[in-house]
């Protein structure tokens, strides 16, 4: 890329500036940057692919009325991230529905069934399969704290449960995780 | 040691014990590669689930994302902008009866603002002393203000007044630069809108001064910022025409 593309390249910062002054086309290119993850954290905690999309539109919509109130104490992604996160837990909580067990991620992600031992490059895939296939509860702590970075007082208090509570959660799951992987 | 229950194995992965217990945990793993190869294999989960890759979503999530953001507030404009050819047409400019009709959905969406904070600027007024509601206040704009007596009053109103104003200020600017890219009817049910807006701001404002350390009427205020904000951003974006 040439100097005078660089120079020309909006910035993350430059795109929120924009967007916060009513520049859709400006949300539309942090959309384009950042969707992956957001929707990547949909899809890991939704049910269905089609729940996860739904999730992640709220998302972006809920971050497009909340421009305001990023005043760029953290880095916007984080910003989003946390957003995309709370969005995800209000919803699930309204929706109100008994949680079904995934019986296999394939039908939804596209992922093909070929592997089954722990072996790289194909790690990732099982373990995406192994946390659809965690009970609800130990696969929300397995991903806001292990995959999310969320600390236990933060997953505590947005779950509404105690820390304690967090934390059997969390060591179930990596130990569900571990003999899934392991067979 | 006897060997460390899993929870104990856990948290010393996660960097979660005290100094004392790391070193005891330590000493143990130095002896014991049953222990040592489960703490190695927590290690590994958490490394694999931090590497995990994004996933992208279907090519169209950004239409339907797209389609949501313009439906808060095109509507009534597209109505506006729909009338004003229907009468153009016609070879007539809308009557007053049109132009009220057209005026009233992005005005009751203003005057919706106002109701419920008046509503709620009236339970303020007959609610006793707030001592309960001490503490600091979070602002959805970002940044926290105290909450003790009269002096939090005065300071906390302008307070949120120059935290919102740079914004508001900005949005101005964009929405007065591209005032020849929208219609006058569609200017008129923007400034009628912002001028409700203004109001709730003003009887908010009131509110919060005539209870002073009322976190409730803190937040109130706030939220009717954020609708300015929101009403303004909305409208800047019809001028780019984006």
């Amino acid at each position: 890329m040439s100097l005078a593309a660089v120079r020309s390249t909006p910035t993350v910062d430059d795109l929120v500036h924009q967007a916060r002054l009513g520049d859709v086309t400006a949300f539309e290119a942090l959309y384009r940057q950042l969707g992956d993850r957001v929707f990547g954290v949909c899809l890991r905690m939704a049910d269905s692919r089609e729940e996860a999309e739904e999730w992640a539109q709220d998302a972006w919509v809920k971050a497009w009325e909340k421009l305001e109130s990023f005043r760029g104490d953290s880095a916007f992604s984080t910003w989003l991230h946390r957003l995309t996160v709370n969005t995800i837990l209000d919803r699930r909580r309204s929706d109100g529905r008994r949680r079904a067990r995934v019986e296999s991620v394939a039908d939804y992600r596209g992922v093909d069934q070929a592997q089954t031992s722990l072996a790289p490059p194909g790690v990732a895939h099982d373990l995406e399969r192994a946390i659809a296939t965690l009970p609800d509860g130990a696969r929300t702590v397995f991903l806001l704290y292990d995959v999310e970075g969320y600390k236990h007082q933060e997953i505590a208090h947005r779950l509404g449960v105690a820390e304690g509570t967090v934390k059997a959660q969390l060591h179930r799951a990596r130990k569900l995780l571990r003999e899934a992987l392991e067979r | 040691m006897m060997h460390p229950d899993e929870s104990t194995l856990n948290d010393f992965a996660d960097g979660e014990l005290g100094p004392e217990a790391v070193a005891e945990v330590e000493r143990h793993l130095a002896e014991c590669p049953m222990c040592h190869s489960e703490v190695d294999e927590i290690q590994l989960l958490k490394a694999s689930a931090r590497a995990l890759d994004p996933t992208a979503p279907s090519p169209d999530l950004w239409d339907g994302i797209e389609a949501r953001i313009r439906a808060s507030f095109r509507p009534p404009l597209h109505d506006l902008e729909r009338a004003r050819l229907v009468h153009a047409r016609k070879g007539a400019s809308p009557g007053p009866r049109e132009r009220r009709w057209m005026r009233t959905p992005l005005l009751a969406a203003a005057a919706v603002v106002l109701i419920s904070l008046s509503s709620g600027i009236t339970y303020l007024a007959t609610r006793g002393p707030v001592g309960s509601e001490g503490g600091a206040v979070a602002l959805s704009n970002g940044g926290e203000l105290p909450t003790d007596g009269a002096q939090f009053a005065a300071s906390s109103a302008a307070q949120v007044a120059a935290a919102y104003d740079p914004t508001i200020r900005q949005l101005r600017e964009v929405l007065e630069s591209g005032r020849s890219e929208l219609q006058p009817e569609t200017l008129g049910v923007i400034e009628e809108a912002l001028a409700i807006i203004d109001q709730a701001i003003r009887d908010a404002t009131e509110a919060l001064e005539a209870d002073p350390g009322s976190a409730a009427a803190l937040r109130a205020l706030n939220g009717t910022y954020d609708s300015k904000v929101h009403l303004l951003r909305q409208a800047a974006s019809l001028t780019r025409g984006t």
